[in-house]
């Protein structure tokens, strides 16, 4: 109707915008720099440090052990590739099976959810005696990558335009053919937003298995070198491990646009953003008899989940602790207070870590997208890299952060908060685009300046996107608070596990991951609470 | 010629031609007319043949590719600057989580003014809004918000006010009477506007002056006056003189869409 004259120039700009893979010239020049600057930094500034390896040594590195590297890498990328598709398949099973059976969607996603919230660090160590060790990692691995991919899976699923699916009903096809023709293709788009994050989240799930000790892998060789304070190894690890990471994300992202070059950038938003549940509008009684009922489920489905997975498994009763020997560890046998104390004690310092480093995270992935927006030329070189660091992997930064600053709260601060940094800020940038641009054009006739239509127009247009990558960022910033604890400063929760490991106390590790799993859904539906609010005032149209 | 009292709107030679995927496409050519100020002038034309374009280059949202361009003797840049230009596009384009109210104040807190209560609350009520103050867009019919709209593009007092397509999402009956609703507001304050439509009978009814356009590359077909008085009502639509005149202007675009395709 409209498509007249001002269609032109949008399409245009479009094309330019949405245009496919990193590769301007102004982000290989960004790239260049930053490489300078990073190998002039390691030989001069920092050169007897023993905190920063030039790029040159890493090379050096790589070229000289190449075979040890790659054993490792492969090991790596075996685990991660087995974890990614049985994960994968899992979560779209499951979307397929929400989707079909609407009544099953709330327990379904309880449980895939509880999965996410559980922090697979503090599941490791009980898996790796449970199962087959090489079995364990590609589980954890799995387990990593189910819930993001059910939540884009389901949303694409039920994105197909029903006016489609009308039409092919009246030429007379099939449910397959609707399926086929329709729902498959329509559900690309979002199912490979979610398969891209995925691939890092493989990666991660594999190297955690790894930090618990396996034969190889690259896990065991940076944790290895760390020991040693061998600078130069743990920087060739930790860039193979964002190679890895970053490949695989850029892999899936590129598979994804050939398959569906109809697809714009929007789908990576909006499967962060309308995914997580029904978003339900409805008097203020109704909607607390909702949460209750949505907490009730949650608990229903965690702990009876776990009762079920004890008692099918029919496993060694040592290892495997249900909810009732947990209880009873707790708060019924006569150590029950020294036993609070080794699994509670921790909390607070934990919950410290993961708040800090989410609030930094979150404050930095907002700032730095308004400079993205009020800058496009800065947005133009830098996004792209942002891109590929969004799935730079815990693996790599941990090491490589407390390299440089030590073993203190600042470095646990920034390992968590760039956990959050990357996926905020890129989402963040794709949702202030999606303003309207009759919207911002209106605004640039009234004379207003950039920060107005900053502030009144695009920064509110993100608030929805802002609110659901927090609630996807808590679960990973607790996460990597624990990891960083376990690993490095030996403190928290992450100290609870090590001790849990070393008296072989498997009652602590199954109590330390349950609290962290409760933790982590509590917070996560305390921002969704939060979310629901925004959305009434900001965006009603996402509100069914 | 910026120096003349009664100049409205004038374009002098103004071209436009974007880039598009490598190609280049000429949206305008050699496009020059003027019209008095505080006149009403409409521009129908084809899809595509660039008469958005024109008016976005009026509001300053578009520069053209060749050509200068004034309203009110004054380049439309200047007049933006001062917060005299107003205006609505096909699409409402309210804020969602604003009230009503909220929306129209926009433009006052945008160009600098404190909003006045009661200025806002009169204009509400010219565009019968009157008792939706506080309602969200999402409350409102697609009718209702492009009031919204028009009163928030009024609400400045603007010198020159240009309307893209306003009321062209909305239905036929909608359509009419908020078309004379326009006129009755816009007879109270004649400030120089310029209307895009694809509608015949809305460009008749509303304007003093129509110019036809050829399909794109946008040319200047006919510039037609309207020879109906004013004030003018529901009435005049009825009448033989009305449809001869619609039936005029539809011959010039036909003649016009024959002749692009050779």
């Amino acid at each position: 109707m409209h498509a007249d004259d001002a269609a032109l120039p949008t399409a245009a700009r479009g094309a330019a915008r949405f245009g496919g893979l990193p590769g301007g010239a102004e982000t290989a020049l960004l790239l260049v720099a930053l490489v300078l600057a990073w190998e002039a930094l390691a030989r001069m500034v920092l050169a007897n440090a023993f905190a920063l390896a030039a790029p040159s040594q890493i090379a050096l590195q790589l070229a000289e052990s190449w075979d040890l590297y790659a054993r490792n890498l492969g090991a790596t990328l075996w685990t991660a590739v087995q974890g990614f598709v049985i994960g994968n398949l899992i979560a779209i099973l499951a979307a397929a099976l929400i989707v079909t059976i609407p009544a099953l969607e709330r327990p379904v996603f309880s449980a895939a959810l509880a999965i996410y919230a559980l922090p697979i660090i503090a599941l490791a160590p009980i898996l790796m005696v449970l199962l087959d060790r090489d079995a364990a990692m590609v589980a954890l691995s799995a387990l990593a990558v189910i819930f993001t991919t059910l939540v884009a899976a389901a949303l694409g699923l039920r994105s197909a335009d029903p006016a489609a699916l009308d039409m092919v009903h009246v030429l007379g096809g099939s449910t397959w053919q609707k399926l086929v023709r329709v729902r498959v293709p329509a559900a690309l788009p979002s199912l490979f937003a979610g398969l891209r994050i995925a691939a890092p989240a493989a990666v991660l799930g594999a190297t955690v298995g790894e930090f618990m000790g396996a034969e190889r892998g690259l896990g065991v060789l940076i944790t290895n070198a760390l020991a040693d304070l061998e600078t130069t190894r743990v920087w060739t690890v930790a860039a193979l491990a964002t190679a890895l990471s970053t490949g695989g994300y850029l892999l899936i992202g590129w598979v994804g646009r050939r398959l569906t070059p109809w697809a714009g950038e929007m789908e990576i938003v909006q499967a962060a953003e309308r995914g997580g549940g029904a978003r339900r509008s409805g008097g203020q009684g109704q909607r607390l008899a909702r949460l209750a009922g949505t907490i009730g489920v949650n608990l229903l489905v965690v702990f009876g989940g776990w009762a079920l997975f004890i008692h099918l498994a029919g496993l060694n009763a040592f290892f495997a602790k249900g909810p009732v020997d947990v209880w009873q560890f707790l708060f019924a046998v006569p150590d029950a207070a020294s036993n609070r104390q080794s699994v509670f004690g921790g909390l607070p310092t934990t919950i410290g870590n993961a708040l800090l480093g989410f609030l930094a995270g979150m404050t930095g992935g907002v700032l730095v997208a308004i400079l993205f927006v009020l800058r496009p030329s800065v947005e133009r070189a830098a996004m792209p890299v942002a891109i590929a660091l969004r799935s730079i992997p815990i693996l790599a930064t941990t090491p490589l952060v407390i390299l440089l600053f030590g073993r203190t709260l600042a470095a646990t601060t920034m390992i968590v908060a760039i956990l959050s940094f990357f996926p905020t800020l890129i989402n963040l940038v794709v949702a202030m685009r999606l303003t309207r641009r009759s919207i911002t054009d209106l605004l640039r006739v009234l004379n207003a300046d950039r920060w107005t239509i900053l502030w009144r127009a695009e920064l509110p247009t993100a608030l929805p996107a802002l609110m659901a990558s927090a609630r996807i960022a808590v679960p990973t910033s607790i996460l990597g608070a624990v990891i960083v604890e376990w690993l490095i400063t030996g403190v928290g929760m992450g100290n609870a596990i090590l001790s849990g490991v070393y008296h072989a106390e498997y009652a602590i590790l199954w109590s330390v991951a349950v609290v962290l799993t409760l933790l982590s859904m509590a917070a996560y539906g305390l921002i969704s609470l939060a979310e629901r609010a925004v959305l009434r005032r900001f965006a009603p149209e996402h509100l069914q | 010629m910026a120096a003349q009292p009664d100049a409205g709107i004038l374009l002098d030679g103004v071209s436009k031609t974007f880039g598009l995927r490598g190609a280049s496409v000429t949206a305008l050519e050699k496009i020059s007319f003027a019209t008095r100020r505080g006149s009403f002038t409409a521009v129908i034309g084809p899809s595509g043949c660039g008469k958005s374009t024109m008016l976005r280059m009026l509001a300053d949202l578009e520069a053209p590719t060749a050509g200068r361009l004034f309203a009110n003797g004054r380049t439309p840049s200047d007049l933006r600057r001062d917060g005299k230009l107003g205006i609505v596009f096909q699409e409402p384009a309210l804020l969602p989580w604003l009230t009503v109210r909220a929306n129209i104040d926009l433009a006052l807190r945008v160009t600098g003014t404190r909003p006045d209560g009661a200025d806002t609350d009169a204009l509400i009520d010219l565009v019968g809004l009157d008792g939706f103050q506080d309602a969200r867009p999402a409350e409102l019919s697609g009718g209702m918000r492009q009031r919204v709209a028009v009163a928030r593009a009024l609400v400045t007092a603007p010198e020159v006010l240009l309307l893209d397509e306003p009321f062209g999402a909305l239905d036929e009956l909608t359509r009419r009477r908020l078309n004379h609703e326009l006129l009755r507001i816009w007879a109270a304050q004649a400030t120089t506007t310029m209307l895009v439509t694809h509608s015949i009978e809305e460009a008749a009814f509303l304007s003093d002056t129509v110019i036809v356009m050829s399909p794109r590359p946008g040319r200047i077909l006919a510039e037609v006056e309207v020879p109906f008085g004013r004030p003018r009502d529901a009435g005049l639509l009825r009448e033989a003189a009305f449809h001869r005149f619609a039936d005029t202007l539809s011959e010039i675009l036909a003649a016009g869409e024959a002749d692009a395709r050779g």
